[in-house]
C-alpha cells in the first residue's frame, strides 16, 4: 500500500483525483494540500511514500516546493502533474528533484503506474 | 446474451452522467462499474445539448447532472427537462452546496442534490434513492439548508 499526498489548487480536480485514487487497491490518500507551502508542511507531518503535486499553484508552486522537499531528506518521492506541454517542463521537473512527471491529460491512464513505479524507488517521465 | 443476462441487464438502473469535466465523468463511470452491479452508465454528456440528445436516445432512469451544464445551471436545465416531459430522476452533483441552488433545483424538478466530495461514499445510495422516487439530500446539502434557516 502506498501512502500518497495530493497537492492541487483546483478544488474540483483535487476532488476528482482523490476519488480516482480511492478506486485503487494499493493507494491510500493521507492528505490534501492547496498549494506548495501546505504540501511541504503536510509532507513533514505525514511523510507519505509519494506526493502527487501540481506544477502551477499559488503561494509556492510545485517546482519550488519539490526543490524544498528534496532538501528535507525525507523518504517522500514526488510526481509533478501539469497541463503544460513540451520538453522544457520535463527538464524543469527533473531539475527540481522530482522523481516523475505525468501530464494532466493522462492522469487516469498513467498516474497509477507512476505511483507504483516511483513508490518502489523508480522514476517515471512521460515523453512530452 | 442469454435470457438470464438479458433480464439482469434490463433490471439495471440506467444512468446518464452529464458533466462538463471529462475526467470526473470517467472517474464516476469507473466508480459505478467497480462498486455496484445493479447500476449501468449508459452515456456521458458534456453539455446541455449533448444531454438532451442522449436522454432522447438512451432513455436513462437517472440523470447525474453537474450544477453547471453549459450553457446553463442545473435548475434551468432541470426545468427544461421537465417541460420536455423527461421522467428520469435527476440527481445534481456540485462542488458547492448553495442553499438557493439546491432549492431552485428541487423546485424545478430535481430529485436529489449532493456535494462532489460525497460521491465516493454516497453516490450509489443516492442513485438508488432517486430511482425509487425518493428525494435525496446528502448530509452536506442538508446542512446547507439547515444553516440557511438558522
Amino acid at each position: 500500500m502506498f501512502r500518497v499526498g495530493l497537492a492541487e489548487d483546483h478544488t474540483e480536480l483535487r476532488t476528482t483525483i482523490r476519488l480516482f485514487l480511492g478506486l485503487l487497491k494499493n493507494v491510500e490518500v493521507v492528505f490534501e494540500a492547496k498549494n506548495g507551502r501546505e504540501a511541504i508542511d503536510a509532507v513533514q507531518q505525514h511523510r507519505p511514500d509519494v506526493l502527487v503535486m501540481d506544477v502551477r499553484m499559488p503561494e509556492l508552486d510545485g517546482l519550488a516546493a519539490a526543490r524544498q522537499i528534496a532538501n528535507l531528506s525525507l523518504p517522500t518521492r514526488v510526481i509533478l502533474i501539469t497541463s503544460f506541454k513540451g520538453p522544457d517542463i520535463v527538464q524543469a521537473v527533473i531539475d527540481a528533484g522530482a522523481h516523475g512527471f505525468v501530464s494532466k491529460d493522462d492522469l487516469i491512464e498513467l498516474l497509477p503506474l507512476a505511483i507504483e513505479t516511483i513508490g518502489q524507488g523508480g522514476r517515471f517521465f512521460t515523453k512530452e | 446474451m442469454d435470457v438470464e443476462e438479458s433480464i439482469s441487464s434490463y433490471q439495471k438502473i440506467r444512468v446518464l452522467i452529464a458533466d462538463d469535466f471529462a475526467m470526473l465523468r470517467r472517474v464516476i463511470h469507473m466508480l459505478i462499474e467497480k462498486t455496484t452491479d445493479d447500476i449501468e452508465v449508459v452515456g456521458e454528456a458534456l453539455d446541455l445539448q449533448d444531454a438532451l440528445k442522449d436522454v432522447q436516445a438512451l432513455q436513462p432512469d437517472v440523470i447525474l447532472m453537474n450544477d453547471y451544464l453549459p450553457p446553463t445551471n442545473s435548475a434551468l436545465a432541470t426545468k427544461l427537462f421537465r417541460e420536455l416531459e423527461v421522467t428520469a430522476a435527476i440527481l445534481i452533483i456540485s462542488m458547492e452546496v448553495e442553499p438557493d441552488l439546491i432549492q431552485q433545483s428541487l423546485t424545478s424538478g430535481a430529485n436529489g442534490f449532493m456535494h462532489k466530495d460525497e460521491i465516493g461514499t454516497l453516490l450509489v445510495e443516492a442513485i438508488h434513492k432517486v430511482h425509487n422516487k425518493e428525494k435525496y439530500l446528502s448530509p452536506k446539502a442538508k446542512d446547507a439548508l439547515t444553516h440557511e434557516k438558522d
